[in-house]
């Protein structure tokens, strides 16, 4: 029964996995190594009480992060740090 | 020329993303989460100079963006929180059917927590920082940020209905597998 269990838990339909490809690779080894229970994330540096991959809260926090991180970053960032850079450097401006 | 400058510059470039999703999460908002990033940017690169090369530039842009997402809060008096004027306290939401807790299902239930709860969830559970670290950045007790983290997730697990025993939070169809068959 716990077997069963895990493997349904690990099958969200998961959004926004594709896009990250290190969580990926997170799932992928929790879906075929599940036998140890403390098996997971052997390389996170620290291991939040119950935040890890194995839980539901970890995972959707995860989740929703990895969303807004591999969002497109709008171009007035780039923008912006152009203009700080040319503003600090009022040689850069000599070179064209 | 200005050799540091642009390592600075490239460095900043690539926290965006994160200091993107940090103040996303903090502030609710997409707009107003992006004027924070923008401000961030601006007055890490004026106090550049104050920092020192080699310790945490990611922490550091995180102090700065969080540290002006209050102070922005300060001047327009507040009006975070509980703004579609729902009290929230005991509202559950519930799964859908096929158990699994749905992103949108997620967000709904994070915006329900307080922010100093909310943040400091998101620095250690995503943003990936020690709880030393998360500590500094919310210029809070090491103490504090444990038991932020604990009472936001057990909130959490509230609002979602999620079962706070044990990590393989139980789904609908796996709960009732286990009603039916008697747990082990």
């Amino acid at each position: 029964v716990r077997e069963q269990f895990r493997v349904s838990v690990s099958r969200f339909p998961a959004r926004g996995i594709r896009r990250n490809p290190e969580q990926a690779r997170k799932r992928r080894s929790r879906m075929t190594g599940m036998n140890d229970k403390s098996g997971h994330g052997q390389k996170e540096p620290h291991k939040p009480e119950g935040l890890g991959t194995n839980s539901e809260i970890g995972r959707k926090l995860k989740q929703y992060y990895n969303e807004l991180v591999t969002e497109q970053v709008p171009d007035r960032f780039m923008d912006l740090l152009q203009k700080l850079e040319t503003k600090e450097d009022p040689s850069s401006k000599a070179k064209d | 020329m200005a050799e540091h400058d642009s390592t600075f510059r490239v460095d900043l470039i690539k926290a965006i993303p994160s200091l993107r999703a940090f103040a996303i999460s903090l502030s609710q908002r997409s707009d107003r989460a992006d004027d924070l990033v923008q401000e961030t940017l601006v007055k890490a690169w004026d106090k550049q100079a104050s920092f020192q090369m080699g310790t945490n530039l990611k922490a550091w842009l995180f102090t700065i963006l969080r540290n002006e997402f209050y102070s922005q809060m300060r001047k327009r008096g507040r009006e975070v929180q509980d703004s579609d004027g729902v009290i929230t306290a005991g509202v559950a939401i519930h799964p859908g059917q096929q158990g699994a807790v749905d992103l949108k299902d997620f967000r709904t239930a994070l915006e329900k927590l307080p922010e100093d709860q909310r943040e400091a969830i998101i620095l250690i559970g995503a943003s990936g920082f020690s709880y030393e670290e998360a500590a500094e950045i919310c210029n809070c007790a090491v103490g504090t940020i444990k038991s932020r983290v604990s009472r936001a997730r057990t909130r959490l697990q509230e609002l979602l209905g999620i079962d706070g025993e044990g990590d393989y939070g139980p789904d609908a169809i796996a709960s009732q597998v286990l009603g039916s068959v008697a747990v082990v």
